[in-house]
């Protein structure tokens, strides 16, 4: 239906609704950059003391408070140990959620996250700070230090941007093809998705012995694990399969990895281990997990329940020295 | 007598979801609009908590919108993400059925210019005159006319808009 464009963005615009909390954010915003002015009057105070002192005696020093801390009791003379972890911020007040440091976010708007509760922080100073529906966050990832108890992380030292996230290093074409090209080299049609239904059947009829399918080398060729001989399934294989094959030695079988990460998933363990994630991962035969904190309990469990080496665990909470 | 509290919210209980509206013409984007308006607002809040509110709030925050958009298009046109609060095929209300209006106006509207944004969002949306826009933007009324010109001819020419538009109605 031909209209006007007045007409048009009425239309389009008609949906949209004040959020209830829009007065009460902006009043926030402005607190927040009063905040910010005053510390960078103090921060530019303090340097020129410092330098003025500098000037008078060479020998002296200078310390200027960091306002991005909120001040917390004093740590402990044994010098519990310290943990970095980065993420984003993010606080939901009228939810009841606490300042949180983030692992994964739902990307919604605002985000919707939470990991490991954090004390000691500010958000309103940190820079990147955005208000939504009640909801504050930053935009930009923080690495924060502090001691981890309770289930809580004091921060002890300024938060400072994170560097930008290193990509994952379990994509299939970041791992070596086990396989050496054959006389000629590999066939350079690609992989045809079709015959991934041909392997995959291959893999529901061996469930004792078949460790895995993928594709690498640019996926041109398809790379088959098993528990059994590589030489024998290789011959079995090719009587359905023409294309670029590699076929590895696996050390558990898909079904075998699949049934332990089932286990780990459980309710139970996942709280009791604080498991972020998990995974089997197929290329190196094994499971992945994510926990906050590699601590004793983690290590006993794992070190009780499964084989050595099947378990790889990435604690978001690293202990910095 | 209002405290300078109260006078504030009253303005933003009033003139809050026409500035929202703009503010989202003006940014292409209903979250950075919210995001805008908010920046705006706590700004103008600075002048009530200071006994000093504006003679003209409304044309203020106006102003002060289509500036601001013109300086976040200068700082993120290398980043062209675009955060969606709610999908593009939720439907809304309106004389019309088709639910990606919004969706197809606002990304018809990011690919113009800032300044030729603002023109047509205050032009047509807002219903100012050239001249009072030409003064909002600090502008001559040339430039206003020739914004707009531009900015309509590019609307129309985007194939999902198009549709929407009479030929001969705004020219």
């Amino acid at each position: 239906m031909p209209t006007d464009l007045k007409h048009l963005m009425d239309d389009a615009l008609s949906g949209l609704r004040l959020s209830p909390s829009l007065v009460a954010d902006a009043k926030r915003r402005y607190a927040r950059r009063q905040r910010r002015r005053r510390v960078t009057a103090g921060v530019v105070t303090a340097a020129a003391v410092a330098v003025a002192a500098l000037l008078w005696s060479a020998g002296g020093t200078s310390h200027s408070g960091d306002a991005r801390l909120i001040p917390i009791a004093s740590p402990a003379p044994s010098q519990p140990t310290r943990y970095a972890a980065s993420g984003i911020l993010l606080t939901d007040p009228k939810h009841g959620e606490p300042l949180n440091l983030c692992g994964a976010v739902a990307t919604s708007l605002p985000p919707q996250c939470g990991l490991v509760p954090v004390r000691g922080v500010d958000i309103d100073s940190l820079p990147s700070v955005r208000t939504l529906n009640g909801v504050t966050w930053t935009d930009k990832p923080f690495r924060l230090v502090g001691t981890y108890s309770g289930g809580v992380l004091t921060v002890t030292e300024s938060p400072k941007l994170a560097p930008a996230s290193t990509p994952f290093v379990g994509e299939p074409d970041s791992i070596d093809l086990p396989c050496a090209a054959p006389p000629g080299g590999w066939n350079g049609h690609g992989f045809d998705p079709a015959a991934a239904a041909v392997l995959s059947a291959y893999g529901a009829a061996n469930p004792d012995t078949f460790g895995g399918l993928w594709t690498a080398h640019q996926q041109l060729v398809a790379v088959v694990s098993t528990t059994g001989d590589p030489a024998t399934v290789r011959q079995e294989i090719r009587r359905t399969y023409t294309g670029n094959l590699c076929v590895t030695k696996a050390d558990y079988t898909d079904k075998f990895l699949r049934a332990e990460v089932a286990t780990l998933n459980t309710q139970a363990v996942g709280d009791a281990l604080g498991i972020t994630m998990t995974s089997v991962n197929t290329y190196e035969s094994r499971i992945d997990i994510g926990v906050v904190i590699k601590n004793k309990t983690v290590t006993d469990y794992l070190a009780a329940h499964f084989p050595a080496g099947l378990v790889r665990v990435t604690a978001f909470l690293v202990p910095v020295s | 007598m209002p405290t300078p509290d109260e006078d504030f919210e009253e303005f933003v209980r009033g003139k809050g979801l026409g500035l929202l509206r703009l503010a989202t013409l003006l940014t292409g984007d209903p979250g950075a609009g919210e995001d805008l308006l908010q920046s705006v607002l706590a700004a103008m809040y600075g002048r009530w908590a200071k006994g000093r509110p504006p003679d003209a709030p409304d044309a203020y925050a106006r102003k002060a919108l289509a500036h601001g958009a013109q300086r976040l298009w200068r700082r993120r046109r290398t980043h062209l993400e675009t955060l969606v609060a709610e999908p593009p095929d939720t439907p809304q209300s309106g004389p019309f059925s088709d639910p990606a209006l919004r969706h197809v106006l606002l990304a018809a509207l990011r690919q113009l210019p800032a300044r030729q944004r603002a023109v047509v969002a205050l032009r047509y949306f807002d219903d100012y005159r050239e001249a009072e826009v030409a003064e909002l933007l600090g502008c001559r009324i040339g430039t206003v006319k020739s914004h707009a010109h531009r900015g309509l001819q590019r609307l129309r020419s985007d194939p999902a808009l198009a549709a929407y538009l009479d030929p001969v109605t705004e020219v």
